[in-house]
């Protein structure tokens, strides 16, 4: 898997770099758009576009009959043939769905780390949380031996919190300077690194780094996995989730992109020759 | 709101009238700043000291001279005055506490709130089908109406006595008086694992709560207001969990979806508090600081009040309502509690003096910011911006720098003796900062609303007019005073004292249980204002009062006399009226020295505690009293007619 | 006394009631003894606000 995402964070990151100067729901809109150019092409490619558009002709014409025929028997056949017919279209409409939706999962998943969070700003602070593997705690339940080193940028503000029910260790660090910094996280004679993005841009931001294993790495791609053996399950730095401000309301990017993309097809289907 | 309605409309007639539609003066700036409790000495003479180089410049430019305040100089009667250039008598602020002739309680003077006058009920939930009013009590017209009128924009920041925002101006955001989410002026709440803290006993202004320590884990409830949705008036909650390191002292604290780590002495920024109301899709949300005191031996952790989330407001703190949120993701979330600095806290011992400067200088620290993109982004018109800091430290501080104080402390006093002149520096840093960003047309005023003296003794007035026969204790072998008149006879009782300075007489037919028959009040109150007059402090051998005066001496309307004291008590510089008693108290002696914390005051004679007037260049319009300044801020703009006569019509 | 309930007054208070009641134009006594009760339960149901009052005076630094 993460060969696959080293490939892909490679690719998102090449795609996204030209939209890093645009504000947010800018970029998001741009995204949007090639998505739904991107789905009305696999659309017109993997569904059976003149099957399509004759169920929706036979739609249309049973919701005819039914104004027609309102005070007639005739009307509630044509009833149940709305229902059978939308049965269909929604039949018709599902058959894209196998080839868009790996891609669709794993493009979220990564734009949900370009969208989904703020950067951190000189002069704040956030969370370091370090969860303890199992079988690395100290026998008898002791503290296990947890160093934090912070390169020149970042501080670390508080003595360690230990947190025994939840094996994780956690500090408070500050940022003094923008930049990307890779912390070292010491758990007995083992060391991992953690990265952390102080800017205020657009750009990828890892919340979580995991121990490998399939699901961590499609849900969190945004970093490579820790080692399967190795002493630490996560390592996690609260970012702040993003919102974006869309008349008025502040919603969230997905919410925003799902929303455009679909105005976009919408909006592009006869251009593009599509039935939907 | 008809109200506004119908004096905006007069504004804009006058307007017409005087030929003056549109637009006056366009482009023309004027930044009017207002420090609460600047005392006029001081300030002279730490500009003597160079220690306020940018007061200086105003003074060499402007002018500088002590600026008369309001009979009583208290904030929200003084603020009141100034923004309506009305007295008390017209405006309806006599005093910060008024109270209720009907059930003789004191209440808070500048607000009431009512709740959802129609609900639907359902066994123990309720519905409301429309939502509670918060109504402001000051009245009559602010300036800035005025000027909005005749299409000058106007920012008011943090106006005292202006919550709910008036809405008239083009940007508000509402100061002193403002609430906190329970509805009080602040509440804070202590969380300790000490279950003996405080020897049990309930603390004023806050609330303490046991917590037990589980495997280095607490779970406890914020508390917030009765659930709206409930007949049972049970406080809405909000969990939160504190994880505590022993070892070394650090905890990490998890609320709502927020976690924070803080060693001890660390404070968080404002945390989102969302409450359960137990309804579907419903909810309350406020925000809170978090201060960790201690780890071990015991757990301490400090909460600040709820205070009410600019960014969504319970109760509305801003005009226009997105405006507290546009502050905040400027400068980032602040207190919108109209008095932030805890002096609750620190009178009641769950904040030191050094804890309490450092929550003082977060409070002060958020207005500055603010004030910074304020005056970034103000581009014409007229800026109102409140600093209330100097004030509220001025009032827990005053004693560190004042040896003749009963409860100085030669070994840790003076190591605070600087603090409040510390402030004034700030001050004059932001005079500065405003007046690089000043063009040559534009004006800075620089006001205080009264002057700061030490409080040295306490002057129990109910006390005073139990022992001169005024006033009857229903049992006077009781020997705990229940306060809010608890142990008074009303029967045999012909005058109280309620708030600061206000003297009351129970006359009969305006008390419900008046006995003083109203052709004779007027005898009875000269008799008691002669007898203040007389009255010596027995320990300094000074009168306790140097003024006293009938309400119809100094208002020139009786408009709001339904709610004004009789007789309006300046005590001398150093005496004020005792905490007790403003509440309705009947302590054991008339005088005490006073031992609180809160150790300066200005609630005196109003002629021992002037405030202060600067301006960056001689004002077209001359203003000796705080009452005429609106006026001169008008005059700069051209505007003559102010107060207008229509602004106290009712 | 009034249908659904009792209430013993004394002679001398109901007739003064009685009086009053005349004087101040209520058609009956018991209207006015209706109304006079009505009053002073709104005055106590007011009281009853008190505990919220007091709390909210508490905060206040000046007094507390």
């Amino acid at each position: 898997m993460e060969p696959l995402n080293r490939v892909l964070r490679a690719a998102v990151d090449a795609a996204l770099s030209p939209l890093a100067p645009l504000p947010p729901i800018a970029a998001i809109a741009v995204v949007s758009l090639a998505v739904a150019v991107a789905m009305l092409l696999v659309v017109r490619r993997t569904s059976n576009q003149p099957a399509i558009a004759q169920v929706k002709r036979q739609i249309q014409a049973s919701i005819f009959e039914i104004r027609l025929f309102n005070a007639d028997i005739r009307a509630l056949h044509s009833t149940i043939d709305v229902l059978r017919h939308n049965l269909t279209y929604l039949r018709l409409s599902l058959a894209p769905l196998p080839w868009v939706i790996v891609p669709m999962t794993l493009l979220v998943a990564h734009l949900q780390f370009y969208y989904g969070y703020e950067g951190f700003a000189p002069g704040q602070d956030a969370v370091f949380k370090v969860r303890i593997a199992r079988n690395s705690l100290p026998p008898g339940g002791g503290r296990p031996r947890v160093g934090l080193e912070a390169p020149p940028g970042v501080q670390v503000q508080t003595p360690q919190v230990w947190i025994a029910s939840e094996r994780e260790a956690a500090w408070r660090i500050g940022f003094s300077a923008p930049g990307d910094y890779e912390l070292r996280v010491t758990v007995d004679r083992q060391t991992v690194t953690k990265t952390v993005r102080v800017s205020g841009g657009i750009g990828r931001r890892s919340p979580g780094r995991y121990r490998a294993g399939l699901l961590s790495q499609v849900l969190y791609p945004a970093e490579p996995p820790m080692p399967p053996q190795g002493a630490v399950d996560a390592i996690e730095v609260s970012y702040p989730h993003r919102e974006l401000k869309v008349l008025g309301r502040r919603v969230n990017w997905s919410t925003t992109f799902v929303g455009m993309a679909l105005l976009f097809a919408w909006l592009l289907r006869s251009t593009l020759g599509v039935e939907l | 709101m008809t109200r506004r309605v119908v004096l905006a409309l007069i504004t804009l007639v006058f307007a017409a009238a005087a030929g003056c539609r549109g637009a006056v003066h366009p482009g023309k700036r004027v930044i009017v700043l207002g420090f609460d409790g600047l005392d006029y000495e001081i300030t002279r003479a730490l500009i003597e000291q160079g220690r306020l180089p940018n007061f200086k410049r105003l003074a060499s430019t402007g002018g500088f001279a002590p600026l008369a305040t309001t009979i009583p100089p208290q904030s929200p009667v003084a603020w009141s005055t100034f923004m309506t250039g009305l007295d008390p008598g017209r405006h309806g602020i006599f005093d910060f506490i008024h109270r209720n002739p009907q059930t003789m309680v004191p209440y808070l003077s500048t607000t009431s709130t009512a709740p959802s006058p129609r609900t639907i009920t359902v066994g123990e939930w309720q519905f409301p089908l429309t939502s509670g009013s918060v109504e402001s009590l000051r009245h009559g017209q602010p300036f800035w109406e005025v000027l909005e009128a005749r299409g000058v924009e106007t920012t008011i920041i943090r106006m005292p006595a202006n919550f709910p925002p008036s809405g008239s101006a083009t940007r508000e955001l509402s100061g002193m008086g403002t609430p906190d989410l329970l509805g009080t002026y602040g509440t804070f709440s202590l969380y300790t694992s000490d279950p003996y803290a405080f020897g049990g006993l309930p603390l004023s202004g806050g609330t303490w709560y046991p917590v037990e320590v589980h495997d280095n884990v607490v779970r406890a409830q914020l508390h917030g207001p009765p659930n709206p949705f409930r007949t049972t008036g049970e406080a809405v909650t909000a969990d939160f969990t504190l994880y505590v390191d022993t070892e070394r002292p650090v905890a990490k604290l998890v609320v709502g979806g927020e976690e924070r780590v803080l060693a001890v002495g660390d404070w968080t920024g404002w945390l989102p508090v969302d409450f359960d109301v137990r309804v579907p899709l419903q909810g309350l949300r406020g925000m809170a600081r978090f201060y960790l005191k201690s780890v071990t031996p015991d757990l301490q952790l400090y909460v600040s009040p709820i205070n009410i989330d600019p960014v969504t407001p319970a109760l509305p703190v801003s005009s226009p309502a997105a405006y507290g949120a546009e502050l905040a993701a400027a400068t980032g979330r602040f207190y919108t509690q109209g008095m932030p600095e805890d002096t609750q806290a620190l009178k009641q011992g769950v904040l030191s003096r050094a804890e309490f400067l450092a929550q003082a200088r977060l409070a002060g620290d958020e207005v500055r910011r603010q004030y910074q993109h304020v005056l970034g982004g103000f581009n014409g018109g007229m800026l109102f911006y409140y600093f209330g800091n100097v004030d509220q430290v001025s009032h827990m501080l005053f004693r560190a720098r004042d040896p003749l104080h009963p409860a100085y402390d030669p070994a840790v006093d003076p190591q605070y003796a600087d603090v409040i002149d510390t402030l004034y520096a700030g001050l004059d840093r932001i005079v500065g900062d405003t007046l690089a960003a000043l063009g040559g047309g534009d004006t800075l005023i620089v006001l205080s609303d009264h002057g700061f003296a030490p409080w040295r003794r306490k002057f129990h007035l109910n006390t005073w007019l139990k022992e001169e026969g005024f006033l009857t204790l229903a049992n006077p072998a009781r020997e705990d005073d229940p306060g809010f008149f608890g142990n008074v006879d009303w029967s045999r009782t012909r005058a109280y004292g309620v708030g600061l300075n206000g003297l009351y007489i129970n006359v009969r037919g305006r008390e419900r249980t008046g006995v003083v028959a109203p052709e004779e009040r007027a005898r009875v109150r000269d008799q008691i204002a002669a007898r203040l007059l007389a009255t010596i402090d027995p320990a300094t051998r000074q009168p306790a009062v140097t003024k006293v005066y009938t309400r119809e001496d100094v208002y020139t309307d009786a408009g709001y006399f339904d709610r004004a004291p009789d007789l309006v008590i300046g005590y001398a510089r150093g005496t004020r009226a005792s905490d007790e008693s403003a509440l309705g108290g009947i302590a054991k002696t008339v005088f005490a020295d006073n031992m609180d914390p809160w150790s300066g005051d200005h609630c005196m004679d109003h002629e021992t505690v002037p405030g202060v007037l600067l301006s960056s260049r001689r004002l077209r319009r001359l203003a000796p009293s705080l009452d005429k300044v609106a006026a001169a801020v008008l005059a700069e703009f051209g505007i003559e007619d102010f107060p207008a006569r229509a602004s106290a019509a009712r | 006394m009034f249908g659904t309930g009792r209430i013993k007054l004394d002679k001398a208070l109901m007739e003064r009631a009685r009086r009053y009641a005349g004087l101040a134009g209520y058609s009956s006594v018991e209207e006015f003894i209706t109304h006079v009760l009505e009053k002073e339960m709104k005055h106590l149901d007011d009281a009853g606000s008190e505990d919220e009052i007091k709390k909210r005076l508490k905060g206040l630094g000046y007094i507390s």
